[in-house]
Order: C-alpha cells, then structure tokens, then sequence
C-alpha cells in the first residue's frame, strides 16, 4: 500500500512519469493535476472551465484521457501522463496532429490539444470510426470557434494516416 | 483539504480493511469529489481507491455483477453489458455526460454521491439490483432505496442485478427542453415482463426528479397482471404524470416536465401493446 504523509512543509511528495520522464515534486492538497502539469511547463494543456466540462485540460493517464482540471495533483501518484507535448512537436509532429493542421481544424487552437488527446484515446481503441462514433468520442471536448466539422474531418484523416504508417511507433 | 495529513492508496481489499475509518474519505475517479472537497477542512485522511481490484464486469448464473470500479466507458463497451437486458447498461451509460468524464466517473462513485443528474442509480433501480458495501469488517448487500435511507458508510464494492429480467423489454431516454437546458431534465427508466401481452412485471424509474430515482409502486401493482391490450394507457399515462407533477409542483418546469411524462409512458405503453 502507498503512504504519502504531509511534510513538515505541508506538501505531499508525489512520483510519476510525466511525456516519458520522471517527476519527483511536493504538491499542496489544493493543487490540481493541470496546475502541476503547467507548472512543469506543460503549457499545451489548456485552462477551460475549470470543471470537467469544456476539455482543453484533456491528458492522457494510464492509457486513458481524462480531464485534468477536476483531478488532484494528489491523484497523479505512481501514474503515466502523456500530455499534447508527449505526442510530437512543431518538427515532428504526430499523424493525429498533422492531420488537424491539414484539415483547417485549427481556428484560435485553444481546444485542439484536448481533441487531439481524446482522438488519440479513440483512434488506439478503434481504427476506423465512423462519424457518428467520431461525434460520440469527441462530445466533451468543447470548441467555440468552429462547427465541428473539420475537427470530424480531422478525425477521419488522422485514422487514414494511422493506417497508412508502416512505423507503428506512434501508436 | 487544508488539513490533511495522510493519503493513502490501498491495493488490497485486506489493506483496505486495515485502514479504513467511518471518517475517512474515499476518492475513487474523482469526476465528483474533489471540486467538492477542495474546502473540506475536516479531511484528515484521503483513501484514493483506484488501485483496488473492483474494477470488472462478469456474469454469472444469476446475475450480473459489476464491481464498483468500472467506469461508464467500460459499461458502455463491455460485451456483457452490450449483450444482456437487450444493451439496456450499456445504452444507458453512453448518456453520462462526456466522454472525458465516462473515462473517470466509476459506478460506485455515482452510486455513492446522490445527484439528480446521475444516471447509474436509475439502472439499479430498474433492475432491482443490489449493492454490496463493505466496511472493513463484513459485506452488506442491500437494496438501493435502503442503501440511501439507511445511510450505511462503507466501500461500495460491487452491484449485483439479477439475470431474471434479462429478457424484459427495456426502454431508457434523457430528455430536455433543450440540449442546454439541463433544469429541464428528466430521464426514463423502464422495464417490463410480458407474457402473451400480459404484463407480468413493470418498474417505471424517473431520474433528475430529486437526488435519488424515483418510482410509483402502486400504479406498478395496479397495472401488474393486466394485459396490455385491455389496459386504459391514457389513465396510467396521466397517473405518472401527476406523479411527477406531485414531486416538485413549483419547479420551473414542472408543466414540462408533466407533459413529456405524459407523452412518453402513453408511447411506451403503445408500443407494447403492439408487440
């Protein structure tokens, strides 16, 4: 069983594995699991609502994403993020990411890392989504900019990218 | 949670035993508790519980059990939700809120925090099933209705709902005035037992209504034993209606609210009759 016990500082010190790297930092009880992320420098992870409900803060935990901004630091003990970062960069982007940027997703961008976190959990789960499944996926991911449908669009060419990648590492 | 002292994370149900308090707080996907929490200075001790093996969906010859920890993503998707009460767990989960929160949110925790808008009590309560809690020394199993009259502190571990309904007929629906307009909410839950056109069993739950689900057990008794063909619809239609109605006349949409009762047991019961 794991015991973390408050400080004489009154933080909690957590572990986790962080886009592939180790973290080993004090968090206050309060702290949520966005705050921390950005506070590492993880600035891709966006503050929307601040209540579970618009999906910019979406990460990836365990092979699952969830929203951040609801989660305590606390939580994030002994896990696995992955955050938009984690995926690639302006240089190396990953297929889903490209895909957005192709398709004109992208308006103010401010909610595509969480779309593309939630697309990322529903292309690994399923290849081929149709567009009703696409919808379904993406429900929680809240975009005032846009009608939806290029990030649909997006969506679609990102599974036809995946498929076509003979190098499975992005997977 | 200014005052916490300790977090604990038990991976066992025997480690959990050791540690577990009638105050502690439990904290499982976290969709409710810790915005609810956040200024509880009362906390002292946190038990996150996501580690405990409760997080399955299997079957057996009796029933269905689902232990506390499997998310609405997993009822959604499990091939044993999709396959039994005709996909009625399964179809009803895909309704929570979003998919971000499916992910997180688990059975248990929307069990154990009572919300007009939870969903997963309705199932429960459609399907008669049970819940069984443990408080560190024994299990209990009970019923939904005496799970939130009684108020027992525990871990809820599993939720049992009985096979014998599996091949009732099923019907569940959220609807709102609106998509925004969450005030306006009410979810439908039915089941029904027909055996050539009698109908042999009925639980008609009404959800967002109040923090717990509701039904009508003496309209239920009434209409049990009846056959569909020769039963008054607009009657039992306009009973469930003023049912609901009755629960919260001044709310906002309590005339709504009356109207889409009415509307939806007249059509559910039309189309049994035509079956």
């Amino acid at each position: 069983m794991k015991k973390i016990t408050r400080n004489a500082q009154g933080f909690f010190n957590i572990s986790f594995i962080l886009n592939s790297k180790d973290f080993s930092v004090d968090v206050s009880p309060k702290e949520t699991l966005l705050d921390l992320i950005r506070m590492l420098g993880y600035k891709g992870t966006k503050r929307g609502c601040d209540s579970g409900d618009c999906g910019s803060c979406a990460i990836i935990m365990n092979s699952v994403t969830v929203v951040s901004c609801v989660l305590p630091a606390l939580y994030a003990d002994g896990k696995e993020i992955i955050t938009i970062e984690g995926l690639g960069d302006v240089s190396n982007p990953h297929p889903i990411q490209s895909a957005f940027v192709e398709a004109g997703a992208v308006q103010c961008g401010f909610c595509i890392p969480g779309m593309i976190m939630t697309t990322k959990f529903l292309l690994d789960r399923i290849e081929n989504p149709d567009e009703k499944t696409i919808k379904h996926y993406l429900d929680g991911n809240l975009c005032r900019c846009t009608g939806y449908i290029k990030q649909v669009n997006a969506v679609k060419l990102a599974s036809s990218k995946l498929k076509n990648i003979k190098n499975r590492k992005w997977r | 949670m200014n005052n916490l002292k300790e977090v604990l994370r038990p991976k066992t149900l025997s480690e959990f035993s050791k540690i577990y308090k009638k105050n502690s707080y439990l904290m499982a996907g976290s969709t409710y508790s810790f915005k609810s929490i956040e200024n509880n200075n009362e906390i002292k001790e946190l038990i996150i519980i996501d580690s405990l093996p409760l997080k399955y969906i299997k079957k057996d010859k009796n029933s269905v059990r689902l232990g506390s920890l499997s998310t609405f993503y997993d009822l959604e998707n499990n091939e044993i939700t999709k396959k039994h009460f005709f996909g009625f767990i399964s179809h009803a989960a895909s309704f929570c809120s979003s998919q971000l929160i499916r992910n997180m949110a688990t059975f248990g925790g929307n069990i154990a925090h009572p919300n007009a808008f939870n969903i997963l009590p309705l199932i429960v309560e459609t399907l008669n099933g049970k819940i069984k809690i443990y408080d560190g020394k024994k299990y209990y199993t009970i019923s939904l209705g005496a799970y939130y009259s009684k108020k027992i502190p525990g871990l809820i571990t599993e939720i049992i709902l009985p096979l014998k309904y599996d091949k009732n007929v099923f019907y569940f629906e959220k609807i709102a005035r609106t998509n925004s307009s969450w005030e306006s909410y009410i979810t439908f839950s039915f089941r029904t037992g027909l055996l050539k056109n009698k109908i042999t069993d009925l639980r008609m739950v009404f959800g967002a209504l109040t923090h717990i689900p509701l039904y009508n057990a003496q309209i239920e008794k009434e209409v049990i034993g009846k056959s569909v063909k020769e039963l008054d619809i607009d009657y039992v239609a306009k009973r469930y209606s003023d049912f609901v109605y009755s629960v919260n006349p001044s709310h906002k949409y309590s005339d709504y609210r009356k109207e889409v009762v009415y509307n939806t047991v007249k059509e559910f019961l039309n189309k049994l009759s035509k079956r």
